[in-house]
């Protein structure tokens, strides 16, 4: 006689209730699982954190200030308009670099650096640019571009999978602690030492980082470490404050030995970068800050303008990146604010949280002959207190006077408000 | 067999129940927040190993997330997500790295047990050595019968595989148990 239960074409019992019969083998196994289930001890999993941040409530006090003096600044967009500069106002700067051309490498880097900017250090060599974070500068290879580093490494099985978002040339990591990464779990297909991290070997990149110590922030060991002719040299610069040190970490490929020495032995500290961006600004502070230089940057007539972008609420160097604006590339950034309305905003005060301030902010440091540059400060990752401000002027973001800012890394937008959408980016 | 709506979907794909028509909740971070627990406990069944278990969930997330959109508006992540658990743990198997659980999470029982429930653990105990015995799949199907209590048409979908060999699988490491406590029984 067969066993009912041994025939697989047998009607299938109420689903999750166990046969009346209450076989013993069936009772087992429910058991057996229940018991071990209920003793297993589940792990965090990372989870993906597709963050969108809340943005915090400033005073509405601050969002309505007339702008001044627009007659003036068209006068000095006319006079720009017809520079060299070779970016386009419009276009928003990718974070990866794949498929970048090398004219479009030159001009992330030295190219731009073709107007007075008044900086505290010698020029680069030739054929080498400056890269600057924080306070400390290095000098790389012009060629070597601005570029987010691969945004998790760790879950890259191979060149050109999902999750491959790796630079294809050499470059300059952009700071990329704002950026949102999905938290989840991979095993690194990892064949080198740990110290050179998860990337997959055939995604390695010449490469250069910065990296700041401080009171929350420790920082690896220095040291030199090589791997089948890859060399990775990481440094802590001297003169840079106790508080917040600095750390380079420079990786180079095979026969580049003498490319590595010349970039390590260039590094220095800085008060003002090649792009005329000081360390450290008051618009690091949490709070938004007017400037409160006597004469308003956007009523002047500049030959440059340094785009410097700082971490806020740090009181340590802060620069997470620099460049300088000269000819066309100025030309349509001094255009757009003289054409934006008056006021803050876009703003969302619906989206707030009070307590939050952004991120990130931009001070735009106006540059004519030798005179201390005019500055005016731009809040615009936040959802109210965003726009332009200078000393006795306020106006709001548009895509002509917002984009030109982010047009190339390395100052780049992580996270905005969706009131934003379409207006510092694409 | 490919990941439809031919079965009812899982008890617990992700449908937001604030949402009149029961639409799918797209955040994938909420659903593995709420899911994490039980898909380790299954992949810990699964594999008898409870170090395996979480690498296997978030092996088999990282597979779903670039998918999320389309699993979670098809209703079918749960099943996605326990197929490439199923799957990696055969990955794992075929590898070499087929471990006999030495481990044994279980805490210690708190009292002296009646003859009635050390009959109980015993039978519990020869399962589970049995279950360890299985071959990934086949395991799987035990697991997914008799710890999720699942319908043979949803044991298929997750195994891809026909519903036939879905049962079979199923009964057949039945009846190997009730042998084997048979065979114990007389023993005795």
């Amino acid at each position: 006689m067969t066993d009912p239960h041994d025939d697989p074409t047998r009607p299938e019992p109420d689903r999750g209730v166990p046969d009346p019969a209450s076989d013993r083998a069936e009772a087992a196994l429910r058991d057996a699982f229940a018991r071990r289930a209920n003793a297993f001890e589940p792990r965090e999993l990372l989870v993906p954190t597709r963050v969108r941040r809340r943005r915090p409530w400033l005073p509405a006090a601050a969002a309505v200030v007339l702008l001044a003096g627009l007659g003036v600044v068209v006068g000095v967009t006319t006079q720009g308009g017809g520079g060299q500069g070779s970016d386009s106002a419009g276009s928003a700067a990718s974070s990866s670099v794949r498929g970048r051309s090398g004219a479009d490498s030159l001009a992330a880097g030295s190219a731009e650096a073709q107007g007075a900017a008044p900086t505290s250090g010698p020029a680069a060599a030739p054929g080498m640019r400056w890269a600057s974070r924080y306070d400390v500068e290095v000098q790389v290879p012009s060629s070597w571009v601005d570029a987010a580093p691969p945004t998790r490494p760790d879950c890259i099985r191979k060149p050109g999978d999902s999750w491959d978002d790796a630079p294809r040339t050499p470059y300059v990591a952009s700071d990329v602690r704002f950026r949102s990464v999905p938290a989840i779990g991979c095993a690194p297909v990892r064949t080198a030492p740990a110290v050179f991290g998860d990337l997959p070997f055939a995604l390695w990149q010449p490469s250069l980082s910065f990296t700041q110590g401080g009171p929350a922030a420790d920082l690896v060991a220095d040291g030199t470490w090589t791997y089948r002719g890859w060399t990775l040299m990481r440094w802590s610069v001297p003169g840079t404050s106790a508080d917040h040190p600095v750390q380079v970490s420079l990786l180079t490929g095979p026969g580049q030995h003498a490319l590595a020495q010349r970039i390590r032995s260039s590094a220095r500290t800085f008060s003002i970068d090649a792009n005329g961006c000081r360390a450290t600004s008051p618009v690091q502070a949490a709070d938004i800050v007017r400037p409160s230089a006597a004469t308003s940057a956007t009523r002047l007539t500049p030959t440059s303008v340094s785009v410097c972008q700082y971490a806020r609420g740090g009181d340590g160097p802060g620069l997470l990146g620099s460049r300088l604006l000269t000819g066309s590339q100025m030309g349509a950034l001094l255009r757009g604010i003289a054409e934006a309305p008056s006021g803050s905003g876009p703003n969302a005060p619906s989206h707030c949280d009070a307590s939050v301030p952004g991120d990130t902010a931009i001070e735009l440091r106006y540059h004519r002959g030798g005179e201390e540059p005019a500055t005016a400060y731009v809040y615009y990752d936040a959802c109210v207190g965003n726009g332009i401000y200078d000393a006795d002027s306020t106006v709001r973001l548009t895509a002509a006077d917002c984009r030109p800012l982010f047009a190339r890394l390395p100052i780049t937008l992580w996270s905005y408000d969706v009131v934003l959408r379409g207006v510092c980016r694409p | 067999m490919t990941l439809s709506q031919e079965v009812p979907p899982l008890p617990n794909d992700p449908v937001d129940p604030a949402s009149p028509r029961g639409e799918p909740v797209e955040d994938f971070g909420h659903w593995v927040a709420a899911r994490g627990g039980a898909l380790q406990r299954f992949a810990y069944l699964v594999t008898g190993n409870a170090h395996d278990a979480p690498d296997l969930v978030q092996d088999a997330l990282a597979h779903a997330l670039p998918r999320w959109k389309q699993l979670a508006a098809a209703g079918t992540a749960e099943a996605y997500v326990r197929r490439s658990i199923v799957n990696g743990s055969i990955s794992r198997w075929r590898k070499g790295r087929r471990l006999v659980a030495v481990e044994d999470v279980e805490s210690v029982a708190p009292r002296e047990p009646t003859e009635d429930e050390t009959a109980r653990l015993e039978d519990a105990d020869a399962a589970w050595q049995l279950v360890q015995s299985l071959p990934p799949t086949q395991r799987a199907a035990v697991v997914l019968r008799f710890y999720e209590d699942l319908a043979f048409a949803q044991i298929a979908l997750i195994l891809d595989c026909p519903e036939t060999t879905a049962r079979s699988h199923v009964h057949r490491a039945l009846g190997r148990l009730r042998q084997q406590l048979a065979e114990g029984a007389s023993r005795d």
